[in-house]
């Protein structure tokens, strides 16, 4: 003990007059016990580093403590805690690292002060006004402003691997013409359109894509009039947006595992127009997408739309990005007429060529694949299924956070793809190979078998009279949704993950062993009317005021949804139940003015390199954000008054059981709920989570990560 | 195996040995052959026999089973 002691009187010294680095080395040489008291001193380690000066070194030291498994509740014979140390000095930073790593606020020492009544009677503001925002939300009003900025940082489309990223470009000239849909509006309304296009039915497969990459190809653009045409004929009933976006790189030399339908007459038109040197090269980049096809009520209903982009090198010349719905076939067939070449599949053999301008400078190109009937021969060109992720950037400056949220768009966007070995070819240029199996022409051998080795089959030697069969094979196992791979990865993050059965409620075990339960509500939804109709009373006195600026949320693990918006409509609700419900490992009331507060302290820590928390909540997201994944985070309910929400949150809580959470304790009821016996209350919370699944599938999947994650 | 013609196998009677023999495959070595072309796969080697003779799931699962014993016994 005596020598254990010495050590960390050694350490003390190190603290009051060494060097970080000393510091450094010396907790990695020595093993001791840091969370002690030291005798005559009447402190532990902890609270000598978060109050020395100066106040860079006393940070560092703080840093390094909490890496070592400080413990920032170490009381010593006082009752005094690091934290109420920090509160005392106002070291705010120090203060972010305790309250992530654990540290309790509202403690009391022995003299019966919080770190609050410290930070009151020393004055410390600063720390003040951070305590208030992390324990106390009393604060929600309407006064409240939004303390965030979201703004669209690019559009991902990948199938497999990155196909294209656009990003926007702010164009001042195009934001006086009326009212503007958001940017983001627009390219949900892109995909809404596109989701439609996506036909489960014929599955084909796409062997190779290539991605073609030539920005040295000099662009003259002819289509400008021909763009307004197209805006002038559309006048009627067309949905215009004025957007900007950039289109930035473009990359990848393999695509595969996509999965295609080919029921619609889809095109993709891509013009980039570029200014540089040669103020008569304009690039112009145009991407439209048409579908005419059956799906009941909307037999003929055509989306039409023209992305003219520019890039950002080039002075601002009025960039539309237009969104046409309406009858536009006639349109296309002008496109067809008005443009200079058409650029087809070679290898679809019913593809046709033409090309008309082959100027050195002059020279648009329209890729076009069209494709009808059941079959899944396309009449020409070929398509690819890909998923749009939209990124934000999320950003807070008076908390100085950024985060990145990624929504991955429920609905894959089809994207037809051409083989294009022209050199002409602009810088995107996706080629591909579409086979309607059996038929495995355009299958090689090579490429099958890296495939199927990709796919984690080992095929045998691939000649003729197997060569069927792996195709076969190969079909059956893009079908299956990657099951064995998934199988195999996360076998390997089974360790990182806690894969332990969870134990829930009662309620929730039920539902989620009898899959019957989803087709008889009506009892649960009476219990939520009758709750929400006693918070609607607005005579009544809540909790924090009748502002509703409340909501509630979930935080889930993408590691274990594995993006479920997107594979629900392929699998039984039932499956998807059971999916969301496990992957859940938080329950939270938020507000709007900050809607990822939640996210700070674990971001905090992120940002000095810590990878462990006593928080359990935070160690969970510190977890899922080294795993290279964002947390995926739900927000439900929006607009409702703080008690409502509060009181939905501890429903949820109930429900799921909190040994099935990181929750560190049960919330609290408000209204005529709290009045209910628990078994009702916990059915509410069922509900409410059922509920909170269907938004969550509507709305995609959500994550959200440092700006610094790759 | 030997010469032994394709009706050899078990699961293969007149009806597929007849089939079997119209595909090329006369002697049983020559369906052994494929088997150990498709790697002792079972899932491809029924797939295969379904393919080639119209052989019914029980039928293809017999001449795996056949060959593979025959396998683990002399290879």
């Amino acid at each position: 003990m005596g020598t254990a002691y010495k050590e960390l009187f050694k350490l003390y010294d190190i603290i009051q007059n060494g060097t970080e680095s000393s510091m450094e080395s010396f907790l990695k040489e020595t093993k001791i016990e840091i969370n002690q008291i030291i005798p005559c001193k009447g402190i532990g380690v902890l609270h000598l580093a978060v109050g020395i000066e100066p106040e860079e070194k006393s940070k560092k030291c703080t840093e390094l403590l909490l890496k070592n498994g400080g413990d920032p509740n170490l009381c010593n014979d006082d009752g005094v805690t690091p934290v109420h140390i920090a509160a005392i000095w106002g070291r705010v930073e120090n203060l972010k690292l305790l309250i992530g790593c654990g540290g309790d606020p509202s403690q009391r020492d022995l003299d019966g002060h919080s770190a609050f009544d410290y930070a009151t009677r020393e004055e410390q503001w600063e720390v003040f006004d951070y305590l208030h925002n992390v324990v106390d939300v009393t604060d929600d009003g309407p006064a409240n402003k939004c303390a965030y900025t979201l703004d669209l940082e690019r559009v991902l489309l990948t199938t497999d691997q990155v196909v294209a990223e656009y990003g926007p470009i702010v164009d001042e000239n195009a934001q006086e013409s009326g009212p503007i849909p958001r940017k983001s509006a627009l390219i949900n309304e892109w995909c809404e359109k596109n989701s439609l296009t996506i036909n489960k039915l014929y599955p084909t497969i796409i062997g190779d894509t290539y991605l073609i990459d030539d920005e040295s190809a000099p662009w003259k653009s002819t289509c400008l009039d021909f763009t307004d045409n197209i805006t002038l004929d559309l006048t009627k009933d067309r949905i215009s947006s004025d957007t900007h976006t950039s289109f930035k790189t473009c990359m990848s030399s393999k695509l595969s595992d996509v999965q295609i339908s080919g029921i619609q007459p889809l095109e993709f038109t891509s013009n980039e127009s570029r200014q540089s040197s040669e103020p008569s090269n304009v690039m112009n980049q145009r991407i439209s997408v048409y579908e005419n096809f059956s799906l009941p009520g909307s037999p003929s209903n055509i989306t039409h739309q023209n992305y003219n982009t520019k890039t950002s090198l080039k002075k601002q010349r009025n960039k539309n990005t237009k969104c046409n719905t309406g009858t536009s076939s006639l349109i296309s067939s002008d496109c067809s007429q008005e443009l200079d070449r058409v650029l087809a599949v070679v290898q679809n053999k019913t593809n046709e060529w033409l090309c008309t301008t082959k100027g050195e400078e002059a020279g648009n190109t329209r890729r076009s694949s069209a494709s009808s009937g059941v079959s899944s021969n396309f009449s020409g060109g070929s398509i690819v299924i890909a998923n749009v992720h939209e990124e934000y950037k999320y950003e807070d400056r008076e908390e100085d956070v950024v985060l990145i949220e990624k929504r991955l768009l429920v609905s894959p966007v089809v994207l037809p793809v051409d083989d294009d070995a022209d050199l002409f070819t602009p810088d995107q240029t996706i080629v591909s190979v579409a086979s309607s199996l059996p038929a495995s022409v355009q299958y090689d051998d090579n490429t099958l078998r890296a495939e199927l080795l990709r796919l984690g089959f080992t095929p045998g030697p691939i000649q003729d009279t197997t060569r069927n069969l792996y195709l076969k094979k190969l079909q059956a196992l893009k079908k299956r949704p990657r099951d064995d791979v998934d199988v195999l990865s996360s076998n390997l993050q089974g360790l990182a993950i806690n894969r332990q059965k969870k134990t829930y409620s009662i309620e929730i075990e039920k539902s989620l062993r009898n899959k019957e339960w989803i087709n008889d509500l009506t009892m649960y939804m009476d219990l939520e009317n009758k709750a929400r109709a006693n918070f609607s009373d607005n005579t009544k006195k809540w909790r924090e005021g009748t502002a509703k600026t409340s909501f509630t949320y979930l935080l889930l693990d993408p590691r274990l949804t594995d993006n479920l918006p997107v594979k629900a409509g392929k699998q039984d609700r039932h499956v998807s139940w059971v999916t969301f419900v496990n992957s859940i490992f938080y329950v939270g009331k938020g507000k709007r003015s900050r809607p990822y507060s939640h996210l700070y302290q674990a971001l905090t820590l992120w940002k000095k390199d810590f990878k462990t928390s006593k928080d359990k909540k935070v160690q969970h997201i510190l977890d899922i954000w080294s795993d290279k994944v964002g947390v995926v985070c739900l927000h439900i309910f929006q607009n409702v008054i703080p008690a409502e929400a509060y009181t939905y949150e501890a429903s949820m809580i109930d429900a799921l059981g909190l040994t099935a959470l990181k929750n560190l304790k049960v919330g609290n009821y408000y209204g005529v709920v709290a009045s209910w016996p628990l078994k009702e209350r916990r059915m509410l919370g069922l509900y409410l989570l059922y509920k909170a699944m269907l938004i969550f599938l509507s709305e995609g999947e959500r994550q959200l990560r440092p700006d610094d994650l790759d | 195996m030997g010469e032994k013609p394709v009706t050899e196998l078990a699961g293969v009677g007149e009806v597929l040995g007849k089939r079997l023999e119209v595909a090329g495959f006369d002697k049983a070595y020559t369906v052994l052959g494929q088997f150990l072309v498709l790697k002792k796969d079972k899932e491809l080697f029924q797939e295969w026999l379904k393919d080639t003779c119209n052989a019914n799931s029980k039928q293809s699962a017999d001449c795996y089973q056949c060959l593979k014993d025959w396998c683990d016994e002399f290879l």
